[in-house]
């Protein structure tokens, strides 16, 4: 089982590849409005996302995302159930 | 903060989009003249946004059948089939639709939109597991959700990114209720139905087709016909508003369970149910529809001339010829002209942003109709290619 950090520097990673050079994602990003993406493109996002975890997302958890760190909290939670 | 607030950001973007001067989202059509043609702005405009693929709206049969029931039965039945009972009419409806989708059952709905609400709403819960494609309607996300189950998307037509994703869910995987369209709204893309019925198959799931945009457009009865899978496909819902050329939606099944769903879904008990003269000229064009395949051929005919003459321009399309033939565009002002120019030009086709885009593309969507003749096909590749020209030399100056 992966910790919170390791969770989180994966995430990150990830989620750079969809930034703008200019920009560090950290914990505190914006998912949406520091990406500079819609929700539409938010949900192509998170395929990646999914795919480097090997889990899937369910939407009914995204309300509550709007940062990093909100859904590191959401992964680490599926990744624990997924065992 | 104020409840209004949050209307704030949807405001600014109104306001620039109508500081451009087009008004995309505020069309009015002044009068109708035929399925294919209005007047738009005092000006004769050829219709190609509309869905009316089989061009039913002014068919004689379907007024005729239209006007006697609101003649014999009134305007309207002022309230939901549980509380104020059937009419006949509904009921025959309803056989009519499962005869011709060769299901035990039927249910119709007041929309198509009420349709994917009111069976996705009831036939799941929390403690389901619904996977849907990424490019569903929004119908099937709302249904989704009032439901309360656990959605979890694919990459659009990916077949095997739904197999990694029901692997992923492990012994769940065999009660998931999976969910795709015949022809998708957007790009008119078709799903691959073997492939996924496949991969349904493997995993015990069940399926669910929505053929609101395949409906007497793929074969008669849309994709799961064409494709031959008609026992992988447990539930198919659709809607009587683009082929039958009226409003309505349907779900058919063959399992018993489709009985309990109609006294369980709040969209569909708590709605004013299908009034007469939409239930009769809804009757009367599924009639036209299987005794007229020349108008499926005509549809076909139009859309590949159009498709062809769109892709000749080097405009950006979906990945095959369909009634749904969308230029995909990456400049939001682009797409403004274009439409504009379009209009302008005497051609109406529905221009849609992003989010409700795949790509966050801007697109230029035409519906090509059975009734389009190939002069006015014509026109409207000549319009596109005309306010490209356009476009092009503004940018250049």
């Amino acid at each position: 089982m992966q910790s919170y950090d390791e969770i989180l520097a994966t995430l990150c990673k990830v989620l750079q590849r969809h930034a703008n050079a200019d920009m560090v994602v950290v914990e505190d990003t914006l998912l949406a409005s520091d990406l500079g993406i819609d929700s539409a493109q938010l949900m192509e996002v998170l395929l990646d996302v999914e795919d480097e975890f090997d889990i899937s997302i369910p939407l009914n958890v995204l309300p509550n995302v709007y940062t990093v760190k909100d859904l590191n909290v959401e992964l680490e939670k599926l990744l624990r159930a997924s065992g | 903060m104020s409840l209004f607030d949050k209307f704030d950001a949807i405001a600014a973007r109104r306001q620039a989009l109508d500081e451009t001067g087009a008004r995309p989202f505020n069309v009015v059509i002044d009068r109708v003249i035929s399925p294919t043609e209005a007047i738009v702005n005092g000006r004769e405009t050829i219709l190609a946004g509309t869905n009316n693929y089989l061009g039913l709206t002014f068919d004689p049969e379907c007024i005729a059948a239209a006007c006697e029931a609101v003649r014999e039965q009134g305007t309207g039945t002022t309230g939901s089939r549980m509380a104020n009972g059937s009419f006949a009419s509904h009921i025959a409806l309803e056989r009519d639709i499962a005869e011709f989708y060769d299901r035990r059952s039927a249910i119709v709905f007041s929309t198509g939109y009420l349709a994917n609400l009111g069976v996705l709403s009831t036939l799941t819960d929390r403690d389901d597991v619904i996977v849907i494609d990424g490019d569903c309607h929004a119908s099937i996300y709302d249904g989704c959700q009032m439901g309360g189950a656990q959605v979890i998307r694919f990459r659009h037509n990916d077949a095997d990114d739904l197999a990694k994703r029901l692997r992923r869910l492990g012994d769940r995987a065999a009660n998931v209720l999976i969910v795709i369209e015949g022809i998708y709204s957007m790009l008119g893309d078709h799903a691959p139905m073997s492939e996924i019925a496949a991969v349904k198959r493997e995993y015990g799931c069940y399926l669910l087709v929505d053929e609101a945009h395949s409906l007497g457009v793929l074969g008669q009865r849309g994709l799961v016909e064409v494709s031959g899978e008609h026992d992988s496909v447990e539930f198919i819902t659709g809607t009587f508003s683009k082929s039958l050329g009226a409003t309505g939606g349907f779900c058919v099944s063959d399992e018993p369970v489709l009985d309990l769903i109609r006294i369980s879904s709040r969209p569909y008990v708590f709605t004013a149910s299908m009034s007469p003269s939409v239930i009769a000229s809804t009757r009367a064009a599924l009639a036209v529809l299987r005794r007229r395949p020349e108008l499926r051929e005509k549809l076909w005919h139009n859309a590949n001339r159009l498709y062809d003459q769109l892709l000749q321009l080097g405009f950006s399309l979906g990945p095959h010829p369909s009634p749904v033939i969308a230029a995909m565009l990456t400049n939001m002002n682009e797409a403004l002209a274009m439409w504009t120019g379009l209009l302008e030009r005497g051609v109406y086709v529905n221009l849609v942003f992003p989010p409700a885009t795949p790509n966050a593309s801007y697109l230029l969507r035409c519906s090509v109709s059975a009734a389009h003749t190939t002069a006015q096909i014509d026109q409207i590749g000549a319009a596109f290619a005309a306010t490209q020209k356009d476009f092009a030399a503004s940018s250049a100056a």
